[in-house]
This record gives structure tokens, C-alpha cells and sequence, in this order.
């Protein structure tokens, strides 16, 4: 594994795809939960990265600060998706062209 | 050919696995980001990052494809397809229609070339051996991280009470 060509760039290539479908999701999707998924795909193309490096510079440390990320997404989901039920309660929709309570009316 | 092969790595068991993974992770965001019902989105979702977990082994980073699986694709996917379902949604509609602007082109020009650059910019090098097992990562957590770990603990506490404040009835 250690003299595999497949190197860091390669893993580095595959978290930026990862990281760009997942913010093109976010800004274009319309269900606010579709944006919820899109950020959990961008966190997860961060941790390819941090272990990615990890292997590189032979540290892993990555793969902690990966668990932390891990349960800093686990929390997130967790209050983003009881919002998303507080808003579904109160508004009857999750679409996120429609929440603009907070809009400024001029 | 056999010198594509070797340049590829696809003359190792190590490469067809990562072409493999890394193939159905992107397919899997892909179809994540573009399904019109939430569910399969979600599934899809769940699909993409178990093939990340593929990934985290062929870094030799057991602990965390373990924790991929069993904390991404296990819990949170669970969370998000409870709620899915609580809210009862059908096929949305969908994305929102783009248009073009100056300042979209100019930003999506910027990050592909920073994302090029970093990508590129990798210094060569041997990879190096790391120790990713368990009791690797463990003591480093209870050591090196201790702090940040109980700070995740109370992190996670306090988002369960939000979470169940946030989902609590208004009694008015």
C-alpha cells in the first residue's frame, strides 16, 4: 500500500469533485433538506483530505481531528434537521425560496 | 499498455479498489445532488459515503471507516431518513433555474484554479506508514486530543437538548 502510485493527489482530486457537487447542491437545490445532505457531502470531502494528508506526512492526528468532524456533523444534522421540523410545523413547507421571513421588504 | 497500467495503478489491487470507490462515490453524490424525491437522495447518499469508507481503508485509516460507516451512513443517514419520512415529502421542485452572472463565472473560474493548484501542488514524497487502528487513534484521543474530546462530549449533549427543545410542542 505504502509504494501504491496512488497517491494523495489522486484521493485530493476525488474530495474536490466531492466537495463541488455537494456546494452545487446546496446552492441549487430547493429542499432545505437536499441542502442538509449537500453540507454532510462537503464535510466528508474535508475528512478525505485531512486523512489524505495524514498518510502523507505520516501523522494520524488526521484521523482524530476526522472523528471530531464526524461528530460536529452528527450534531449539526441533529439541531438542522429539528429546525427543518420546527419550520415544516409552523410554515407547512421546507422550501428554502419560501422561508424569507427574514427578507428585507424594500 | 502495461505502462498505463503502471502509471495508473491499475496494476494493483490497491488501484482498481480506489478507482472503484472513488467512481461510486462521485456517481453517488451526483445522483444525491440531482434526484428529485429526498428518499433516494438520501439513499444515494448513504451509497456515496460507504464508498468513502472504501477510501479511509486504502488510506489505512481503519478507525474512521469504521466511524464512517457506522456514524455517517448508520446514524446520521438514519436521522435524516426518519425525517424524510416524518414529513411525508414527495418529489420537490427540484433545483432552482440558474442563470449566469459575472461574478458566478469569476468564482467558479477562482476555485477551479486554487482547487488545480492545491491539487497539483502535492509534494511528492513517499507516503509514510501511519497507525490507524484503534488503539492508535484512541490513545491518541484520550492523550494528544483529550480536551477537544470532552469538548466534543458536551458539544453532543448540548445539541441533543437543542434538538429536543427545537422538536418539542409549543404549549401555547
Amino acid at each position: 500500500m505504502i509504494d501504491s502510485v496512488i497517491g494523495p493527489t489522486h484521493f485530493i482530486t476525488v474530495a474536490a469533485l466531492l466537495f463541488g457537487i455537494g456546494a452545487a447542491g446546496a446552492i441549487w437545490r430547493r429542499n432545505a433538506l437536499m441542502v442538509l445532505m449537500s453540507i454532510e457531502l462537503m464535510l466528508n470531502a474535508a475528512n478525505i483530505v485531512f486523512v489524505a494528508y495524514g498518510r502523507q506526512y505520516g501523522d494520524n492526528g488526521s484521523h482524530a481531528i476526522a472523528f471530531f468532524v464526524m461528530a460536529i456533523a452528527a450534531a449539526e444534522a441533529a439541531v438542522g434537521l429539528a429546525i427543518l421540523i420546527g419550520i415544516f410545523r409552523t410554515r407547512q413547507t421546507i422550501e428554502v425560496d419560501e422561508l424569507d421571513a427574514l427578507r428585507d421588504e424594500t | 499498455m502495461s505502462a498505463f497500467f503502471a502509471h495508473s495503478g491499475l496494476d494493483s489491487v490497491e488501484g482498481w479498489f480506489f478507482y472503484l470507490g472513488a467512481a461510486v462515490a462521485v456517481v453517488g453524490a451526483l445522483m444525491t445532488v440531482l434526484s428529485r424525491s429526498p428518499l433516494r437522495g438520501a439513499l444515494w447518499l448513504i451509497v456515496s459515503l460507504c464508498s468513502v469508507a472504501v477510501l479511509y481503508l486504502l488510506l489505512g485509516a481503519s478507525f474512521v471507516a469504521a466511524m464512517q460507516v457506522l456514524v455517517y451512513a448508520g446514524a446520521i443517514m438514519v436521522l435524516f431518513i426518519f425525517v424524510i419520512m416524518l414529513l411525508n415529502l414527495g418529489p420537490d421542485a427540484g433545483v432552482r433555474p440558474a442563470y449566469l452572472s459575472v461574478a458566478k463565472v469569476l468564482g467558479l473560474g477562482a476555485a477551479a484554479y486554487f482547487t488545480f493548484q492545491i491539487v497539483t501542488s502535492v509534494s511528492g514524497g513517499k507516503a509514510q506508514a501511519v497507525d490507524g487502528t484503534v488503539k492508535a487513534v484512541g490513545t491518541l484521543l484520550l492523550g494528544n486530543y483529550l480536551f477537544a474530546f470532552e469538548a466534543i462530549s458536551v458539544l453532543l449533549l448540548v445539541a441533543v437538548v437543542g434538538a429536543v427543545v427545537l422538536g418539542m410542542k409549543r404549549l401555547t
